[in-house]
């Protein structure tokens, strides 16, 4: 880091409220008191301007005012002086919003319009709601109305594009509400960002609800399908729609589709009471701005029987039941929770099971640490060490500080400031 | 199959060991090795005595009695040999002789089709064909007289055998030569003048189990070969071991053309047995594993044939010759038959089908032969081609799967496929001659999947075309209804797998064909569609011995057939007993697996979570107890002659064996190799960070617009290796707007450029004015006057020369205009966008 801003910016004007600075640093302090058994004795001392600068710069994405640098320098502790940074709009309107973006489309581009589910994670950061409920809590993030976006629609993007358009800081716009209250589908129904309309948008839509269960496990327990292929789970639950002889090799099947479609094919099955459903003008587009998520209780979705006579004796599904077949073999590892079941209806149920997982803590704190040190957790870092226990601290942080992916910024920050 | 209809289907057998078993039947010390060639004369003897009998004549006798097929030999005059169910002179007496040898109820099953299909006396060079033709006839006679009414299946003990106990065959190479070594001794010296493919054609018959070719020879030899109690002798050196077998029981008890002395012969082959028996390794079982007795493919009880609508069929194919064969013989039993020759690039699946590989192939009959279709389409003008097909790709143009044509534009009718639709063009009085313009199904319903699929194409004049894919009316409006196909031409060839003249290539599967001389119904259709395809059995698994399961004869029960070349399916597992006073009461079952050879495979274990009971409530002495209805592939390991299968479960009755799983290894994150820890600023952030820099607003519409349009080629990622020239570019134009903004608003520009006067500014002499500020800017105040300081504000004092030597800066706008440039060189340097 070479640029020297906390001399220069005494001449510009900055957006950070003062009062709301203090008050988040004494919430520091207070927090920090515990993050510090875990920040390693760099972490224990004030940070050096320019270890304050490089914190600021990699959780805001811009370098910070002097007033800034000068409360971060005040900070009792390295993970307290960071916690000042995350006070920045920009760290919500640009770095949790380019964070969660990708996770909203299925070809995890940055470049998309905001929208519900993107609004959400930010919303949910920002306000320190338990990050671990992401995947189950009846919760939505909206314009406060006073941008003139206008109201929540459930069939159209408006209200977010409108907020895009006219460059409405999110970090002060945004205001919590739940799904259930404007989108007609139950409270029970609903499961955090999995039944946003843009994750409903990208993955709900047409197709048979696979995608939901892929791009979830991608983007909350970074691990992609064939990173937890296990050929050995019972194939009993794989829908009629997967040929088992494709290309007339049935070793195909055996050998790799069995690997993905026994795990995923019975969490799946949550969903198949949802569809997006959007106008017969949208068929064939790649995007779909208008249309809705769709909720039938009780009754499952016809795309979980299209294509069934590919393979007769393959699995009928007849309701949203889920079961979890990867607590038992290889992926036990992901860490499933032993207070959970294994097993429910549908989707909030399924993501109370994945958000709770072992593999989702780490993969949160793992996106967290290479977002604000510009890397991926290695072998020898610069100080010669593992970043391995790092990684486990930052999820004991995680946990301890009640799932605020918030204080996981700040630490990682931290342990990434520099020397 | 719906699970009501196999319940319809059982009659249980409680006398085991059937005809089916039977085999060798009477006199057989004489059988001729030359393929009859003439046939039969017009009958004149007594009339038919009943409807019965007149059906018997119509449907099979006349079929049978020829010189050329039965009547050879099994006649009234010479050799008379019995049963004389083919004589000629007497229907009534051929059918009395008939009734002890074939089966109404379950045609296939007769003794006549299982003794031709075993090899004996085949007219055609696949004794299966022969089966399956004579199958053909004796169902329509049962059809005729209603027998079919009541198709059954007989359920048939299986041999007692231990899983994991019995020896099995294998096809490696130590097998083969196992065999060379022990059996193959007797059988290529004394066999080989007829069983053998280099015979002489009068005296060439099958099985080739002598043949010269080793491989041939020992998957022929394999049938013939009966393992059963050859582990006491093994383990023991006593015992009965072979004594089931063919190849000794032939000698033995058939005194089947002996060399020397049959009993000493069969002593001699008996010997052989057991040697090759001791080459062979047993499998070993944990005995503490639940486990059901063993069964292999060839030891179910057959489950096909049933349901099909086949009135009307004038030619069908099976595709059960098997790898090696040149032919695919039409079984339809309609003389004459369209034998297909097959050519180019194809191979047979085990499972039955032909499939055609890329490099295109192709299997056509004779013009001769295919005259029939033609012959009796014409006489009812309607018809049907009824097909099991598997496209191999998606992504063709026009691939001709079944014709009946003449060449690439001259066709009576052919079922194609272009990409994801069927085509159905047909030659009638309102098309052209090859059958144009085609019926073709929708692009947008993707009707063609690239997986096993039922197709129908019908056509009479009033509905005119119509395709059903997987027993579904595509609906597909027909312009060419009303029209006649009397125009069709005789001379054309039916094909398979291309144009006559191979072009059209088609590449994948056909497992089934069959043409009919009527339209299907549309109940018809849906009737074909619900038989499936390919041979299926009933494989009853033995639990009478567990503990627990306290049930005379009871038997777990999989519908079973091979899947393809790779895998068996297996579905439908049934509790079962085959004594029809027992009632099951209330036995546990759980996790369920089936083994293969001795080993219980880790993939396809579909049964796993199977958690239930067998009740008496839930059985029936005729349908069993249903556990599951899903179904499973379980990989093909030395191919359905040989492989043996099992069942273990973790709980049955009251005996109980848990699997354990071995537990994985405590996940570790996957750390990166040493990485630099800084990288550039993505776009939001550049945006941004000029924004701060220079007080530009980022809602600022001049600066909005730019943004907009570079976004995209501004950094999406932090890594540094990741930088392009794009991205320089990019953000170059978006510090020009930034700080054309700057000196747009005199308010920011004073903040930046405090006290200088640009109207007045004199470029290059007073640089530092604004490359001092500029410098500031880029590296932080602190920095200037540093090394890193003093060096960037060298550059950017330089550009302004440069820039100024180049057109002079005389007068304000040039003057603005350096400035502006000169701040992106400081805006968009490494200094501000590495981070």
């Amino acid at each position: 880091m070479m640029h020297g801003m906390e001399n220069s910016m005494s001449d510009i004007n900055r957006r950070a409220a003062l009062p709301r600075l203090v008050k988040l640093a004494l919430a520091a302090t207070t927090c920090t008191g515990a993050l510090a058994l875990f920040g390693g004795s760099a972490n224990a001392q004030p940070p050096t301007t320019s270890q304050a600068t490089r914190m600021y710069n990699r959780i805001a994405g811009i370098p910070p005012s002097a007033a800034e640098l000068a409360s971060m320098l005040q900070a009792p502790n390295a993970t307290a002086a960071a916690l000042i940074a995350t006070n920045d709009a920009k760290f919500y309107n640009d770095t949790i919003r380019n964070m969660a973006a990708p996770w909203t489309n299925r070809a995890q581009s940055v470049f998309v319009p905001l929208n519900d589910y993107t609004a959400t994670v930010i919303g949910m950061v920002q306000h320190d709601i338990p990050f671990n409920t992401i995947l189950s809590a009846d919760i939505l993030f909206v314009g406060d109305g006073t941008s003139g976006e206008g109201a929540y629609s459930p069939d159209n993007n408006n209200m977010y594009q409108t907020l895009d358009d006219n460059n409405v800081d999110l970090s002060v716009h945004l205001k919590q509400t739940t799904q259930s209250s404007v989108t007609g589908i139950p409270t029970a129904a609903t499961a955090g960002v999995i039944t946003t309309r843009g994750a409903a948008s990208a993955f709900f839509v047409n197709g048979t609800n696979r995608a939901m269960f892929r791009f979830t496990m991608v983007n909350h327990l970074c691990n992609d399908l064939p990173t937890v292929m296990d050929t050995t789970r019972p194939p009993d639950r794989i829908r009629q729609d997967v040929t088992r002889s494709p290309g007339g090799v049935s070793t195909l099947f055996l050998t790799n589709c069995v690997g993905c479609h026994s795990g995923m094919d019975p969490m799946a099955q949550a969903f198949s009471y949802y569809n997006f459903s959007y106008p017969a003008s949208e068929v064939g587009a790649t995007a779909w701005p208008i249309g809705q998520i769709v909720y039938t209780a009780g009754q499952t979705q016809p795309k979980y029987h299209i294509n069934n006579t590919n393979f007769p004796q393959g699995f009928v599904t007849p309701d949203d039941s889920w079961n979890n077949r990867w607590r038992t073999g290889p992926n036990q590892v992901l860490g499933w929770s032993a207070s959970l079941p294994g097993s429910g209806s549908g989707a909030k149920s399924l993501g109370q099971e994945l958000e709770n997982s072992a593999a989702f803590n780490t993969c949160q704190v793992t996106r967290v640490f290479k977002t604000v040190c510009f890397r991926a957790p290695a072998t020898t870092n610069n100080n010669g060490t593992s970043d391995l226990n790092e990684i486990n601290t930052l999820v004991q942080t995680f946990q301890s500080s009640n799932y605020s992916l918030r204080q996981v910024f700040a630490a990682a920050a931290a342990y990434c400031m520099g020397n | 199959m719906k699970a009501t209809r196999i319940i319809g289907m059982f009659i249980l057998a409680t006398s085991l060991g059937l005809a089916a078993c039977g085999g060798g039947g009477a006199g057989n010390s004489a059988l001729p090795t030359v393929a009859p060639t003439s046939s039969a004369d017009a009958y004149t003897g007594p009339a038919p005595a009943t409807a019965d009998v007149q059906a018997f004549e119509v449907n099979l006798w006349n079929n049978i009695r020829g010189q050329n097929r039965c009547g050879q030999c099994h006649n009234a005059t010479t050799p008379a040999q019995m049963p004389n169910f083919a004589r000629s002179d007497n229907v009534n007496l051929a059918y009395a002789q008939a009734n002890t040898i074939v089966n109404l109820s379950q045609p296939s099953t007769s003794i006549m089709v299982v003794k031709v299909s075993g090899g004996h006396n085949c007219w055609l060079a696949d004794p299966s064909a022969c089966g399956q033709i004579l199958t053909t006839w004796i169902s329509n006679w049962a059809n005729a007289t209603g027998a079919s009414s009541a198709t059954q299946v007989q359920l048939v003990a299986p041999p007692v055998q231990n899983a994991g106990q019995s020896l099995n065959f294998s096809s490696t190479n130590a097998a083969q030569a196992a065999y060379a070594s022990t059996i193959y001794t007797l059988t290529s010296k004394y066999c080989v003048r007829c069983h053998s493919s280099t015979a002489s054609p009068a005296n060439a018959q099958t099985p080739y189990f002598a043949d010269p070719n080793i491989v041939t020879a020992y998957q022929a030899a394999i049938p013939k070969i009966d393992f059963t109690g050859c582990l006491p002798f093994v383990a023991s050196g006593a015992g009965a071991c072979g004594t089931s077998s063919r190849f000794y029981q032939r000698l033995f008890t058939d005194l089947h053309n002996c060399w020397d002395v049959c009993s000493t012969d069969a002593a001699l082959m008996l010997a052989q047995i057991q040697a090759y028996a001791k080459e062979a390794t047993p499998t070993n079982l944990d005995p503490a594993l639940v486990v059901s007795k063993a069964v292999t493919l060839t030891q179910g009880t057959v489950a096909s044939g049933a349901n099909r609508y086949d009135a009307d069929t004038i030619a069908k194919y099976l595709f059960s010759e098997g790898a090696g064969s040149t032919m695919a013989y039409d079984t339809s039993g309609v003389d004459p038959s369209a034998d297909l020759t097959l050519t180019g690039h194809y191979q047979f699946d085990g499972s039955w089908g032909v499939i055609f590989l890329a490099g295109g192939g192709k299997a056509q009959a004779t013009v001769q032969a295919s005259s029939k279709l033609n012959t009796l389409i014409q006489a009812t003008g309607e018809f049907s081609i009824e097909a099991w097909v598997a496209p191999a790709v998606v992504a063709t143009n026009l691939s001709d799967i079944v014709s009946y044509s003449g060449g690439d534009t001259l066709r009576n009718v052919t079922l194609a496929q272009t990409n994801q639709d069927y085509d159905f063009p047909l030659r009638s009085s309102n098309s052209d001659l090859n059958g144009m313009p085609r019926l073709q199904t929708p692009d947008a319903t993707m009707a063609l999947q690239a997986s096993l699929q039922h197709v129908v194409l019908t056509y009479d004049p009033v509905n005119g075309r119509q395709i059903f894919v997987n027993g579904v009316n595509q609906n597909i409006p027909d312009p060419q209804k009303g029209g006649t196909i009397s125009n069709w031409d005789s001379t054309f060839a039916l094909v398979l797998g291309s144009e006559v003249s191979g072009d059209n290539a088609f590449q994948g599967e056909i497992k089934f064909l069959a043409i009919h001389s009527r339209a299907l119904s549309a109940s018809q259709v849906l009737q074909n569609f619900n038989a499936g395809v390919g041979q299926r059995y009933y494989l009853l698994f033995n639990i009478s011995n567990v503990p627990g399961v306290n049930v005379s004869q009871a038997y777990l029960m999989f519908t079973v057939s091979q899947f393809d070349n790779y895998s068996y399916l297996f579905y439908k597992p049934t509790f079962i007993s085959l004594d029809s006073t027992a009632k099951p009461t209330n036995i546990p079952v759980s996790g369920m697996r089936i083994g293969i050879n001795g080993t219980i495979p880790l993939v396809g274990q579909a049964y796993i979570p199977l958690n239930t009971a067998i009740t008496a409530a839930n059985y029936s002495a005729t349908a069993g107890d249903i556990l599951s209805t899903v179904g499973t592939i379980i990989g093909l390991e030395n191919g359905p002659l040989t492989d043996q299968f099992f069942l273990q479960f973790d709980t049955l009755g009251t005996a109980h064996d848990v699997v354990v799983e071995a537990q994985p290894q405590p996940a570790t994150l996957a750390l990166g190799p040493p990485a630099a820890d800084f990288g550039v600023r993505t776009f939001a952030q550049v945006n941004s960070t000029f924004s701060q820099l220079t007080g530009v607003p980022t809602s600022n519409s001049s600066v909005v617009k730019t943004y907009q349009s570079v976004q995209q080629q501004l950094p999406a990622i932090n890594t540094l290796e990741a930088y392009s020239a794009a991205n320089q570019v990019g953000v170059a134009q978006l510090a020009v707007q930034y700080c054309n903004q700057v000196m747009l608003s005199p308010s920011l520009q004073a903040k930046i450029f405090a006290g200088v006067n640009f109207s007045s500014l004199s470029l290059p002499a007073s640089a530092s004015s604004i490359t001092g500020p500029l410098t500031a800017l880029a590296v932080g105040s602190a920095n200037v006057g540093t090394a890193q300081g003093t060096a960037v504000q060298t550059e950017l004092g330089n550009l302004v020369t440069n820039l100024c030597s180049t057109i002079p800066c005389n007068n304000s706008a040039r003057v603005s205009a350096v400035t502006v440039g000169t701040c992106a060189a400081a805006l968009g340097n490494a200094n501000v966008l590495i981070d």
